[in-house]
């Protein structure tokens, strides 16, 4: 865990709710260890003061839901409160994402849906079998936005780290605020500073950091590459099998 | 309102703004949020926490058993414990901001996981008369 940058963490408070000592000692830990930590904006919309209070933390990244064209905040994504610190950070995809599941199921998704739309949200080509395509279902909800914004992190560190850039926390939310393209039709309560994905810090890398670093090509950085995959699929992953309270308390006992 | 989160933030909101937004609201729009967040209470973790993620979408039937269930106490103190429905010709009471404040107030108890300015919103938006069956 000493290792650990990131930490996704796809749960939420109910609107308005305190989290309780061990989840908030645990995210403070997190927090001065300079552990970069995402969490969900909740799935309580459409009404403002349903956001995850967590996200009034200063440093925390929230994350809240797009429809799968990036253009229209999901009805579900809960709302911060205006003109304060309850808000989301970013949104991205969150409605309606294809994952595997461990169980076949009936829904019979054509493997070329699938493939064009995973292959769309992530930036990486996919090849799904017939068979294959059985295990995938329709999801929606902040969580797996959240895991997404993690594996764009991950991608986004691996990069200052192969440029030997400075990084903390509070610089990454930064920059992922910067990156973040606007959506004028939203405010800032709902969508934060707008909408992110990965063809975003793809372009921001291309029009900043190669002109501070002409030798640096963006298909060079393959360190975390696996992780970013992981990241994208494995949200569900994480919260399903490794609860923030089984997270915080490996973490305590380092 | 004021929370106090993790001894960081401390965050300081307006009642009468929120109130304000959820009655500009539409009613199906807060019969949802009511109903994800009774939604999401019931994936509660061990840590105390909710797993953010969707499976059932039926939220405005989420919505409609909990003021169901908690129906004979809301009208209990909403219809006759203070008859805030004779009230509202009083001045401080004839407007939907000032009632809703003052139902919220009535129903904190009675709201439970839900925000109670929201289903004092709700209420509010339904009509207090068809909460007391008064034609």
């Amino acid at each position: 865990m000493h290792n650990v940058d990131i930490v996704n963490c796809s749960l939420s408070t109910l609107p308005g709710e305190t989290p309780n000592k061990m989840v908030e000692d645990g995210i403070k830990k997190l927090l001065n260890d300079n552990k970069i930590l995402i969490v969900a904006a909740g799935n309580c919309g459409p009404l403002i003061n349903t956001i995850n209070t967590l996200s009034g933390i200063r440093g925390v990244i929230t994350v809240g839901s797009s429809n799968i064209k990036g253009d229209r905040l999901t009805n579900f994504s809960s709302r911060g409160v205006p003109n304060t610190e309850l808000k989301p950070t970013v949104i991205t995809y969150g409605e309606d994402l294809f994952y595997k599941l461990d169980k076949k199921n009936t829904y019979n998704y054509s493997p070329e849906e699938i493939q064009v739309q995973i292959s769309f949200r992530t930036g990486r080509k996919v090849e799904i079998s017939k068979e294959e395509a059985k295990y995938y279902a329709k999801l929606s909800g902040t969580s797996f936005s959240t895991a997404a914004v993690s594996g764009y992190i991950a991608k986004l560190l691996d990069m200052r780290k192969a440029l030997h850039l400075e990084w903390s926390p509070i610089i990454i939310k930064e920059i992922l605020e910067d990156m973040a393209i606007p959506m004028l039709d939203y405010k800032e309560h709902e969508v934060g500073r707008g909408f992110i994905d990965y063809e975003t810090i793809k372009k921001y890398f291309k029009n900043i950091d190669s002109l501070l670093f002409p030798n640096y090509y963006w298909g060079n950085c393959k360190v975390l590459e696996k992780m970013w995959i992981d990241a994208d699929g494995g949200g569900l992953s994480i919260s399903n099998y490794l609860t923030a309270e089984e997270i915080f308390k490996i973490y305590q006992k380092i | 309102m004021i929370y106090l989160i993790n001894n960081h933030t401390r965050i300081i909101m307006n009642d009468n703004l929120i109130v304000e937004s959820y009655l500009n609201s539409s009613i199906e729009d807060i019969e949802m949020s009511i109903g994800r967040i009774v939604l999401a209470s019931k994936t509660t973790g061990e840590n105390g926490m909710h797993t953010a993620w969707i499976s059932v979408t039926d939220a405005k039937e989420a919505c409609d058993e909990f003021i169901e269930d908690i129906s004979e106490r809301l009208q209990k103190r909403i219809c006759f414990d203070v008859e805030l429905s004779s009230k509202k010709s009083q001045e401080t009471l004839n407007d939907n901001i000032q009632i809703a404040l003052a139902i919220a107030a009535l129903i904190k108890e009675i709201s439970g996981v839900v925000p109670h300015l929201m289903l004092a919103s709700l209420l509010v938006k339904r009509g207090i008369e068809k909460l007391c069956g008064e034609k």
